[in-house]
This record gives C-alpha cells, structure tokens and sequence, in this order.
C-alpha cells in the first residue's frame, strides 16, 4: 500500500503547477476536491473486487506529466488525414491529449442543430453547463474519474438540439502525442428531446509513447431521443488508457454503444448505463482483439431503475499470444424495475495457449417480472468448420481468418454507418492478414 | 487415378481401417457399402486429409502422388473432393462467399486466373439448376439452419461448381426423399465423364439404383470382405451383411 500512497504524490505535486488561468474558474474547486479524493483512494489495488483481473501497477509507478496545451500544438492537418475514414462527409472534431482543437477539425458539415463546443471555453465562462459536469461521471469512489477530474482542462461539448433529426454522424478524434503524457479529456454529450444522430470515437496515437490517456465521458439522452455512439481504440501497444463512461437516458430513448478495442497494452473501459425512465432500449456492443501482452478489461454496469427497459450486451473477443481480456458485466433490476429484458452475452476466441480472458456477469435482480439472461464461451475455432473449409481448397491461414472474421461479424454489423464500418472491417483484415492468426 | 494398399488407420487410439486394398480408374464409379460403424466414413475422412485420423501404415497413391503427405487443401487443389456425411455450419461465412473462395483458391493453386464476384454467379447459375439449389441458401451461412436434404443438395452443389476428379459421396443419400435423391444422383450422373472417377460411400442400395456403380466394395470391421459388380449390391439388400463375417 505505501507505494501506492507515494504515486499519487507526484500527482499532487504536478497539480500545484498544472494550473494557471483556469485555477480561477469557478470548476477549479472542485478540481481541488478530486485531487483530494484521488490522493485518498490512490490507484485501485487487485484487492478490490472491481480491479481483480486488472492490474494497475504499471500506471501508478510510471512519471506521467499531465499534458499541457502546449504538447497539442504538434499536430498537424495532414497528420490528422490519415486519421480520417475514408467517405466520411460529417463534421471531424479533433482533441489532441486532451485539448479541442478547432484549428484541425472540420466543423463545415455541421448541422445548427448540432453544437460543438470547447470546455476549457464553458469552465473559462463559468457557463451554467459546467455545473453539470460530473454529476454523471461520479468520482467519491473511482480514482481514475477523480484523477480526470483532478486534471481536466478541456475536451469537447457536444450539444443536439430538441427534434433535430438526420444530423450526419459526428467522428470525435482523440489523438495522443509525446512521451509519458497523461491526457485527461473530457466529452460531455447532450441528446435532447425526440433528437437522433450518431457519434463516432476514434483514439490514436502520434508518435508517442507509454502515453496515458484517461478520459471521462458524460452522455445525456434525454426523452425519446436515440444516440448511436461508435468507438474504434487504435492506440499504439505501448499505450496505456483508461475510460469511464456514464450514460443517463431517459424514457422512450434508445442508447446503442458499440465499441471496437484494438490498441493499447493496457486499456480498462467502464460503461455504466443508468436507465431513468419507461421503455429505455439499451444495446452495448464491443468488439477487443489483444496480441502479444496487451491487456483489455470492459467493464459495464447497467442499472434498471424503471419498468419496460431493455438492454442487450454483445461483447466478443479475439485474444493471441498472451493477451488477456477481461469482461465484467453488471445488471441491476431495481425493485421497480418490472418487465425488465436484460440480455448479456460474452464470447471469447483464444488463439494461442498463453492468451486468457476472465469473465464475471453479476446479476443482481430485486424485481420478480423479468426476463434477465446471460452467457459467456470460451474457445478456440471450430475444428470441423477449419476442416471443411480446408476440404474445399481453402488454405489453412485463409480459413483461420475467415472463420476468425465471422467471429466478430455479427458485432461490426451492428455498426450502421458505413464509413465507419468499412474502416472497421478494413483495420479487422489487415489484423488477420498480418498478425492475428 | 487412386490406388489404397494396406491401409490402415485409427482415432483415438482405436484402430478402425485394418487393412484396405482398393483401385480406383478415371471414368469409374465404385460403391463402397457396409453396415455402420465399419469405417466407411474413416475412410472418406483419411482420403480428405482429416487430421485426426492417425495413419497407421500403408500409402495411398493418387495421380502418382502419396496423397498421404498432402494437406486437405492441396488435395482439393488436386481435385479430390469429400460431400461430407454431415455437412459442417459456418454462422457468418456466406455459402457463396465460401464457395467462390474455394473456387479460386482451387484456381490459384493451379495457375489459372481468379474470377471476380459478378461472373461467378454467371457461373454457377447453370450449377444451381442442376441440383434445383433454392437461390436464397445462396446468401445464407453456410449450411446453417439448412435441413438435411439442403445441406446434402448444397454438398452436390459445390462438386459441380469446383468439378473435382475424384469424388467421395459420403452417405449422400441419407436423410434425402426420393425426388430430392433423383434430383442429387441425376446431377452426379451429369458431371460423370471419361476423365474423373466417384466413389460412393453408403449403407443402402436405393441410392445405387439412380448411381449404377462399376464395383461394388464391402467393408466389415476396417476391411473390405468382398469386391463385385454392381449386382452384388442387390445381394447385400436381400441377405444383409451378416453372410460375409
Ligand atoms: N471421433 C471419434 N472418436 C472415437 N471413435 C470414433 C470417432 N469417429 C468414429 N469413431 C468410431 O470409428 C468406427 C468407424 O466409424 P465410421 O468410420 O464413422 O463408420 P461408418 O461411416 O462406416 O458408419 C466406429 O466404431 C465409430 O464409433
Ligand atoms: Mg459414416
């Protein structure tokens, strides 16, 4: 425990310095009570039930120094190109560690009913809208959310207006860039009333290396308006990144998250869904392939509050060498929560020996009209499937992928953007062609 | 075109083929009967190149060749080609993805250009009618949900598109109504010529009467007891098998 203690040292210290203009935003004090609150929890040991299978210890003893607006001023336009999905005609958001830069983005295609704002602008205004920050993304008990808090200076505010309908897609692009940085954005998203569109999150990496990015998420869906968020993690593997994702949605809303993991060497991503109202649909989907040592947890948490909800979770996994996975899914069914659909699913492919993956779905039901199911499997490929594809011609390496490939199919067609999906599905080829199997 | 000597295999330790002795020439068709659970399909299996079927002794020579050393896929590149006796599921792979894979995985290996999406539905359109394969089992996964007689109908159905030399039917006949037999013996009677040879594996006769075999094999407890012409089948359907231990 008193090396954990001592890590979080160097995060206060670089806190007195960290700040300069935004120390007086009225934000800033509570700022000042996430360090506090980081400093006392200090990073999540295995010992907590939460962090069993993930262990933390590499990031608590790396010297990460927060980014400063400065190291985003590398980035150029062409290094965001190729960034880019090809045949996408929405607007491009670029965050570069942590910072909005208008500057790289392409804010031309953007409906005005969609409204894109800086927070580091909403903090500096003391906008009402900052007052909100947080009050989603809880942090008196999870201390990467506090370290966020802590350290947040900026990320983008994404705003859709009530009845807006047809908005192209958004890409949200996070780029990560320089040696050791931590990177703290924060993304607040507002769907309002009977609005729809989709987001898509991208993160890459820039010639960086052992770059921390921790970013919080904040997602509002308000009544009878429908957010599809995409999320394609590409990082370097020698990057570390955590997530944590709160959605709140309201009734008659729909929320679907699917969710492509294929960087970092070690990427730990909460999603925690509170369904507030009647008749919520929930899906959340994820796709993670690990080589080598890479090391990717997905945690979720649904919590069913109201009556008439679904949620369906589909996450599949490709892991080789010694890869490890990890899939945690919680469900809770409030007493109220009748006529509740909960529907769970993980399955794991394991390519090699070495490679491991740990599943824990926690049901916790306290109503008694509800449908709740889950299942995970883990294996390896079907061995009369690879035959008989081998018994037609098909060569051994050939047949791997595409058995491998129809694996993750039924998760990528979930995607319905098609720009997207074919960056997807092209990243998903060039894997199995070059390493995977 | 394949000579078997001595043969003699196991799975899992267990030794099933004890011995085969069989030729097979270009333009026959030879029969391969006997009761289950003689290795009839261990066989067809080892012919494909199924690895865990453990030889252990004898060679099998195929076009001058010891098919023995040769992958499954090398042995469909050189044309040899096994309608399995349970057709495997593939959820997410499409039957006409998999089979224009095969195709022109078949092709490549044998120097011969690959042919693009569009012209291989021209292609196969004339196949489909042959073996009268329903258009939409096309665009679905491969054999999944298909009935019995579907995924046997759909076995037939890659033999005419891929037109292999050696075929091993591997009780084709089972599980099919006897138009949905006609329809699969009529599309291998179609595809028979001079140059390529079929060996069909079954327990029943009435697949024999659409198919009229050369030879007749049966094989008892790994062996094969007795050889004829195809009027020794009809024998079989009267006695039985018993008379030959
Ligand atoms: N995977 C296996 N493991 C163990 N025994 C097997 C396996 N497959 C087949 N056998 C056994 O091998 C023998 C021959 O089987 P098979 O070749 O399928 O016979 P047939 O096709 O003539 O009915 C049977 O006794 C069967 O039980
Ligand atoms: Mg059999």
């Amino acid at each position: 425990m008193n090396s954990i203690e001592k890590n979080t040292e160097k995060y206060l210290d670089a806190f007195r310095t960290h700040f300069n203009g935004e120390a007086k935003q009225a934000f800033h004090a509570t700022r000042e009570k996430a360090v506090d609150t980081f400093s006392r929890l200090g990073f999540p040991s295995t010992k907590k039930e939460e962090w069993r299978f993930t262990n933390v210890a590499e990031i608590s003893r790396k010297q990460f120094s927060p980014a400063g607006r400065n190291s985003s001023e590398t980035v150029s336009v062409s290094d965001v190109e190729k960034f880019m999905f090809s045949d996408w005609d929405g607007p491009v958001l670029v965050v570069v560690n942590g910072y909005f830069k208008e500057k790289l983005s392409n804010l031309d295609s953007l409906s005005d009913k969609v409204k894109v704002e800086s927070l580091a602008k909403i903090l500096d205004n003391n906008d009402k809208a900052a007052n909100k920050l947080g009050q989603n993304a809880i942090w008196a008990d999870e201390a990467f959310t506090a370290l966020n808090t802590a350290f947040t200076k900026d990320g983008c505010v994404i705003t859709v207006d009530a009845n807006s309908e047809n908005s192209k897609p958004v890409h949200l692009m996070h780029i990560s860039t320089g040696d050791a940085i931590l990177s703290s954005p924060r993304t607040v998203v507002n769907i309002n009333k009977n609005a729809n569109i989709t987001i898509v999150e991208s993160f890459h990496s820039l010639n960086s290396k052992d770059s921390f990015t921790n970013i919080v998420s904040e997602i509002f869906v308000d009544e009878n308006a429908h957010l599809k968020h995409y999320k394609l993690q590409d990082v370097d593997t020698n990057s570390f990144l955590v997530g944590n994702c709160a959605i709140n949605q309201n009734q008659n809303s729909t929320y679907q998250s699917v969710a492509m993991d294929f960087g970092g060497k070690l990427v730990r991503n909460n999603i925690s869904l509170a369904l507030n109202g009647e008749n919520i649909s929930s899906i959340l989907n994820g796709l993670y392939i690990a080589q080598g040592e890479q090391h990717i947890d997905n945690h979720t948490f649904i919590d069913h509050a109201q009556p008439h909800c679904e949620s369906h979770e589909l996450y599949r996994g490709i892991l080789k060498d010694k890869a490890k996975g990890v899939f945690s899914g919680k469900i809770l069914v409030r007493q109220d929560a009748q006529k509740t659909d909960a529907k769970q699913s993980n399955n794991c492919l394991l390519l090699s020996e070495d490679a491991r993956i740990d599943t824990k779905p926690q049901l916790e039901i306290y109503a008694d009209d509800v449908k709740c199911t889950h299942g995970a499997t883990v294996g390896q490929l079907d061995e009369s499937a690879l035959f008989y594809l081998r018994a037609r011609g098909v060569p051994y390496k050939k047949a791997m992928s595409i058995l491998t490939y129809a694996f993750a199919e039924e998760v990528i067609d979930s995607i319905k953007t098609d720009a997207f999906k074919n960056k997807v599905e092209a990243l998903l080829l060039e894997r199995l062609e070059k390493s995977l199997v | 075109m394949l000579e078997i000597s001595n043969l003699k295999a196991a799975i899992d330790g267990k030794e099933i083929l004890k011995g085969i002795n069989l030729k097979v020439n270009p333009g026959e068709v030879h029969a391969i009967m006997g009761p289950n659970g003689s290795g009839k399909s261990t066989l067809a299996n080892v012919l494909a190149g199924r690895e865990e079927y453990e030889v252990l002794a004898g060679n099998i020579m195929y076009n001058g060749e010891n098919l023995l050393e040769l992958d499954p896929e090398e042995r469909a590149h050189k044309g040899i080609f096994l309608a399995f006796q349970y057709p495997v599921e593939i959820p997410g792979v499409s039957n006409v993805y998999f089979l224009r894979t095969a195709f022109n995985e078949i092709r490549k290996a044998n120097g011969l250009e690959e042919i693009d999406a569009a012209n291989f539905l021209k292609l196969i359109r004339s196949k489909m009618e042959l073996v009268e394969m329903d258009k939409t089992l096309m665009n679905r996964s491969v054999n999944e949900g298909f009935s019995g007689g579907e995924k046997k109908r759909n076995e037939i159905f890659q033999m005419a598109v891929l037109e292999p030399k050696l075929s091993i039917l591997d009780e084709t006949d089972s599980g099919l109504d006897i138009d949905a037999l006609r329809i699969v013996a009529n599309g291998v009677n179609a595809l028979r010529n001079s140059n390529n040879a079929t060996v069909v594996v079954t327990h029943y006769q009435r697949l024999l009467q659409y198919i009229v075999p050369d030879f007749v094999h049966v094989l008892y407890n790994g062996q094969i007891v007795k050889s004829g012409g195809k009027e020794l089948a009809l024998e079989l359907e009267e006695k039985g098998y018993d008379w030959l231990k």
